[in-house]
């Protein structure tokens, strides 16, 4: 017993000891970091993609423009309105008839609210038909829709957290050229263009002569935007032309939701919050990390063992020590060691969720989980078990040890 | 006074590999006890069970009094053929782990490898790491690593393989004052000279039995007579005299092995008839290069029997 202590000393003592031991441990948190943060500034750095479209229907991008345009008003609305809730100065800074917009729908119900952002977007599309606001009739909306052609999407997002549709895909008109086709391959080609996209004469009885033309195969993010918006618009005209009703129809594609519900510690059915979920897939974390924990602390392990044999110092070892001591002596040094990773790993992680919710204004307090004795308990319960049994498993077929207890026996 | 270590037909084998055959043998106490043989013979595999290190299959042995040489590990010292050391570990540190290992309390074994190692020319290189040793410091510090809990029974397998003339001259002193303090040695090597300075007992091994063992003088006394020469000439003719066994000629030296009842004046007639110039003629028996070539020169040839799946 002593020599296994002897020998887990030695092995904590040379496994810490090491630069890379300490470098790796500080790396860790940071690759985690970098594994989140890059994507999502990545994401958030993207350029605009522009795009052609080619429409020989003579209806559907025009109509899907109008789609776009009424779902960024819809978006402007919501978030003139968290402004003005939140950021005095903020607001003030939109435009007058932006926030006479915004106005204007805050003092609507829900599907009035609706109704105003269709029909201000049909009239900027040039559809004339009167309207039932005063808002869009007296022209107020036109001056709206001037300030959406004309603001920067760029400075929208940055100052006002407003994504309008042009933050991410913006529309080429098409060259003027007498072969169009060639002219957008040929943009496409020299890097000047995205994609461009063939719509048929008559998508809405087939989709015959539609197109998505670009060399971009593995950022799908535009032609999905499109798709959406131009499938959404033609199952519309679909409707319309069979004489269905509309109110049916939609009725009809509503999906059928299920609203989750948990049982609370009372025995009562209660509303699911955000806490609950991430509560319930923190286990999943953790024992990604224990995963991760128990190999790492194996690779250390198997390196110590290869280096021994590479020094050759185990014969020396096995000579002084039983095969038995030395596994378990390596064992315990290598989990001691692993201990720390995971202490460590624990202690950003708890910082992290405690943080980062305050970081990012969401109120979920998760500070609890992390605290949870039983729940670091367990983890560090199932980090020995696992990183027991999976390093004597890989001792086992060290050789010398294996030979050596074969032959002992 | 008991043995300090006894074979008594002690076998093992490594799967269809039989390494060790039936091996007897009796170390004696404060002696200095060679294993000779060519690679492959079965000395490595010995002394591992002599350590514990292998169980035998078959025979019984005993170790310092004990049938389980691990209930004596704490006094034995072990130094493989194939040693090192941690690179990244301190030389004091790594010398004293060796003696915690071996029994020795953590205090006691720092402060008897620190004055050990300043003894023996290393005290600037304490705090150095492994790594940053010369290979003769290395040696150095493996030998003492091996000695610093003064064991009863030390192992030294092939102890002079690779170490430069300084270091040899080292080790074979440090062996010769382990049998002076009362510490019993056994070592393996190949180079019989060394065998020969410094053994009182030798057993030559071959294909895992025992060739001959005994006494170093009763070994060599088993082998005939032998004429040593200094001389100028050609021994030509002198290989074809009738009772000349054997000739091991380095060109200006040579050892004349006799058969049995060979007048060696009939050699020294002969060498003057054939006018070569003698500047010694000394009458001795054979060495033990001569009994090693005479009784496993021809398995040297042949391939090496150690298994190859032993650690």
């Amino acid at each position: 017993m002593n020599r296994t202590f002897l020998v887990a000393r030695e092995e904590f003592r040379q496994t810490v000891g090491t630069k890379a031991f300490w470098i790796g441990l500080a790396a860790m948190p940071v690759i985690f970091a970098l594994a989140i943060a890059v994507p999502l500034l990545l994401k958030q750095a993207k350029e605009a993609r522009p795009f052609a479209v080619i429409d020989h229907s003579g209806f559907l991008l025009e109509a899907v423009e109008q789609r776009v345009y009424s779902e960024d008003l819809q978006q402007i609305a919501e978030r003139g309105r968290q402004l003005r809730r939140e950021d005095a100065e903020g607001y003030s800074e939109l435009p007058n008839p932006v926030r006479a917009f915004v106005g204007e729908w805050m003092g609507l119900g829900e599907s009035a609210r609706t109704r105003l952002v269709e029909q201000m977007a049909m009239h900027a599309f040039g559809d004339s038909r009167s309207s039932d606001f005063d808002f869009v009739s007296y022209g107020e909306a036109a001056h709206v829709y001037a300030w959406w052609l004309s603001s920067d999407p760029g400075w929208l997002d940055e100052h006002h957290d407003i994504k309008l549709a042009r933050r991410h895909f913006v529309r080429q008109s098409l060259p003027a050229a007498a072969d169009t086709i060639a002219a957008l391959n040929e943009l496409i080609h020299s890097g000047d263009l995205f994609a461009y996209f063939v719509i048929g004469s008559d998508p809405v009885t087939t989709d015959e002569g539609c197109r998505y033309v670009s060399n971009n195969l593995t950022d799908r993010d535009l032609r999905r935007w499109f798709s959406q918006r131009a499938e959404s618009l033609v199952r519309e005209r679909r409707i319309a032309r069979k004489g269905l009703d509309v109110e049916a129809a939609e009725w009809i594609q509503t999906s059928l939701s299920f609203e989750a519900r948990k049982i609370g510690d009372r025995g009562d059915v209660e509303e699911v919050e955000d806490r609950d979920k991430v509560r319930q897939f923190l286990p999943l974390v953790f024992t990604y990390l224990l995963w991760i924990a128990v190999f790492t602390s194996s690779q250390m392990l198997i390196t110590s063992t290869i280096e021994e044999k590479s020094a050759r110092i185990m014969e020396i070892l096995v000579s002084s020590v039983s095969p038995e001591e030395l596994m378990f002596g390596k064992i315990v040094g290598v989990a001691g060691a692993g201990l720390i990773v995971v202490a460590s790993w624990a202690s950003v992680f708890t910082a992290a969720i405690v943080i980062v919710p305050k970081l990012i204004g969401a109120d979920i307090d998760l500070s609890g989980v992390a605290a949870d004795p039983m729940f670091l308990a367990t983890f560090i319960i199932y980090f020995l078990l696992g990183s027991s049994s999976t390093q004597v498993s890989l001792l086992v077929w060290v050789p010398c040890v294996v030979r050596s207890r074969k032959h002992r026996t | 006074m008991t043995d300090a270590v006894t074979l008594s037909d002690v076998s093992k084998s490594f799967r269809d590999k039989r390494a060790v055959d039936g091996l007897s043998l009796r170390v004696p106490m404060a002696s200095i006890y060679g294993f000779l043989g060519p690679n492959g013979a079965g000395k490595t595999t010995t002394m591992r069970m002599i350590l514990g290190i292998f169980a035998p299959d078959e025979g019984e042995l005993s170790v310092l009094g004990s049938q389980d040489p691990t209930e004596v590990r704490e006094r034995l010292g072990y130094l493989p053929e194939e040693r090192g050391l941690y690179p990244k570990m301190k030389v004091v540190d790594q010398v004293a782990y060796f003696g915690t290992l071996k029994g020795m309390s953590r205090a006691a074994a720092r402060e008897k490898a620190a004055r050990l190692l300043d003894e023996y020319g290393l005290g600037e290189n304490l705090e150095q790491t492994c790594q940053s040793l010369s290979k003769g410091m290395a040696q150095k510090a493996q030998i003492l690593a091996t000695l610093l809990h003064e064991p009863d029974l030390i192992i030294l397998d092939e102890p002079f393989s690779g170490l430069d003339p300084v270091n040899r001259d080292l080790m074979r002193d440090v062996i010769l004052k382990l049998r002076e303090d009362g510490h019993s040695v056994i070592f393996s090597t190949h180079i019989m000279e060394q065998a020969e300075q410094i053994c009182d007992h030798v057993v030559l091994i071959d294909g895992g039995r025992k060739i001959v063992d005994g006494p170093i003088d009763e070994v060599r006394g088993h082998g005939g007579g032998a004429v040593h020469l200094d001389y100028e000439g050609d021994l030509g003719s002198l290989r074809q005299m009738e009772g000349v066994l054997h000739i091991n000629d380095t060109g200006r030296q040579a050892e004349v092995v006799l058969a049995e009842g060979i007048d060696p004046q009939q050699v020294l007639k002969h060498l003057v008839g054939a006018e070569i110039r003698l500047h010694t003629f000394d009458l001795r028996s054979p060495s033990l290069h001569e009994i090693f070539v005479r009784n496993v020169g021809h398995s040297v040839e042949e391939a090496s029997i150690e298994p190859q799946d032993q650690p």
